[in-house]
């Protein structure tokens, strides 16, 4: 199991520097939040993690791994997988071909092999299937296999995402708001599968947050930001009691 | 409505699960292998067309319909195609050789076009590929040495193994095993990893890249086999048209996109305007070059 460790991490967009100097490691097998205001610079740190920015400067390690050597596509060799804040799937795809695609990285090709589809491709498409099936039946997902992602409610479609995400058998789960838009009813069954996914699955979950009760629940620890500085560190009470913290959520004196 | 029971994965893998599906596709199959039996040569030689035409198809739709990538250019890899294996024809070399050379080199130039083009998007992707097409057709005009220029060139008559294969019953069975091997090649490809990324490129290339997928080696894929599949389909060709003009692939190509457009957006009224003006534009860049 590899340790996250982000160190002094900055990026500024033109003359807004939306991260300054932000640093904390994430344990294995941890779940880890990321509180802040809108604009605090939450999902600029998943967008580095998934080096779809450059950072101006700071590190970044997942174990051995140097994240600053490698591309956007080579992150999830890694084990590091990623759901988005306005969900990002294959619209006109199915649950299933969605799933599948997750195990990308997980799946040899070859094009040439692939146009004779000789019976070891079929063999490794029937592996894939199988282990996408785990998944399916992990998040209870069996009644959507079939159907189109252009044609599923919200609550659902956020479900196929971090299904997806799991298929890449990730150690490391990037969770961009995994509660907004959820219900009260579907925020909790959230919570229960995210722990089955810390507790069967072994991975390791760093989530940006809103929803505070979630936070409260899950969260083994939590940074909060504001203006891309870090406000506070520590478990969630103790983020919680910060007067800083309470006062960047509140507004008042800063 | 038809429902399928399933009782295992390789449903899900096979083709044509449906076997009111198979007695269709067989029929067909059926027909069209009967078909010299029954066709005039003339109706034969049109139904070859026809064929091939479904090959350019096929070709534009791996990369247009599943990778999401507008390419005008089409017309220029027909043509790139039909003269490479012409002109080696011409010089000497049996169709067996020619074949898998002009395919290599096709696929090789489609790479090498989409290298670039896997930076661009929509709009500037279209323009690009345009430019592309009316670059190659200035090159066949000019290149009167090798092309013959403007005045076309005479297509050599196919052999294959010794036997002069320019009958027309001959030219559709060539025609329909290079369609058979296409179609079936691009639906295994569908059925496979490569053709997800494909379509995660399409639908959502941030995402695709987060899960793992290349973006830029599947869009230079999908170029090299779509470029790779155009040629295949004009070297099915072969002798059809006795003499190859380079300006009679630009409109070839820009119509075959269009009428992808058309199938894409479901009878747009618009569309029948635009299409004129595309005729219109190529008809002036013609008198222009003559």
């Amino acid at each position: 199991m590899n340790r996250l460790v982000i160190e002094d991490l900055s990026i500024r967009f033109g003359g807004v520097t939306a991260l300054d100097g932000v640093s904390f490691s994430v344990e294995p097998g941890e779940i880890f939040a990321i509180i802040g205001p809108n604009g605090a610079g939450k999902s600029t740190i998943f967008n580095l993690l998934s080096r779809l920015y450059q950072p101006s400067g700071g590190r970044m390690t997942y174990g051995e791994a140097d994240l600053m050597r490698c591309e956007t596509h080579q992150i999830a060799s890694l084990g590091i997988a990623r759901t988005f804040q306005n969900i990002e799937l294959f619209e006109n795809a199915t649950v299933l071909q969605n799933m599948l695609v997750g195990r990308h990285r997980l799946t040899q090709r070859n094009l040439l092999l692939e146009m004779i589809f000789p019976h070891a491709i079929r063999e490794s498409e029937r592996q894939q299937r199988l282990a996408v099936e785990r998944i399916i039946d992990l998040l209870e997902l069996e009644h959507l296999r079939y159907e189109t992602v252009r044609d599923l409610p919200y609550g659902a479609r956020k479900n196929v995402e971090i299904a997806r995400a799991l298929c890449a058998e990730p150690t490391l789960l990037l969770l961009d708001e995994p509660a907004s838009g959820l219900n009260p009813e579907e925020t909790d069954d959230l919570g229960f599968w995210l722990e089955d996914i810390r507790a069967d699955l072994g991975v390791t979950l760093i989530m940006v947050e809103h929803d505070m009760g979630l936070v409260n629940r899950m969260a083994d620890r939590v940074l909060a930001l504001h203006n891309g500085k870090t406000l506070a560190l520590g478990t969630a009470q103790e983020v919680r009691e910060n007067p800083q913290v309470q006062s960047a959520y509140l507004g008042g004196a800063s | 409505m038809q429902t399928l029971f399933k009782t295992s994965y390789d449903q899900d893998i096979d083709h044509l699960p449906f076997l009111s599906e198979k007695w269709r596709v067989l029929l067909m199959a059926a027909l069209l292998v009967l078909a010299p039996f029954v066709l005039s040569s003339y109706l034969l030689n049109q139904l070859g067309m026809l064929l091939v035409y479904a090959i350019a198809g096929i070709g534009l739709m791996m990369l247009t319909g599943f990778t999401g990538q507008v390419s005008f250019g089409h017309g220029a890899f027909l043509a790139i195609g039909a003269y490479t294996c012409s002109v080696l024809m011409a010089k000497g070399m049996s169709f067996m050789f020619a074949l898998p050379v002009t395919v290599l080199l096709s696929t090789a130039v489609g790479a090498a076009l989409g290298r670039s083009a896997s930076k661009m998007h929509g709009l500037y992707l279209a323009i690009a590929t345009l430019a592309f097409a009316v670059l190659v057709e200035t090159l066949l005009g000019q290149w009167e040495t090798v092309t013959g220029g403007l005045e076309g060139m005479r297509v050599p008559a196919l052999k294959l193994f010794g036997f002069d294969m320019s009958g027309s019953t001959a030219r559709y069975a060539i025609d329909l095993v290079f369609f058979g091997v296409v179609l079936l090649a691009c639906a295994n490809i569908l059925r496979s990893a490569s053709g997800r990324a494909f379509i995660s490129v399409r639908d959502s290339e941030l995402s695709a890249r987060c899960l793992g997928v290349n973006a830029t080696s599947t869009k230079i894929t999908a170029f090299a086999l779509s470029a790779g599949i155009n040629r295949t389909c004009r070297c099915a060709d072969g002798a059809t048209p006795a003499i190859y003009l380079p300006r009679g692939f630009r409109t070839q190509g820009v119509v075959a996109s269009v009428a992808h457009d058309r199938c894409r957006w479901h009878g747009n009224p618009a569309r029948t305007n635009s299409r004129g003006c595309i005729r219109d534009g190529s008809t002036s860049g013609d008198s222009r070059s003559t």
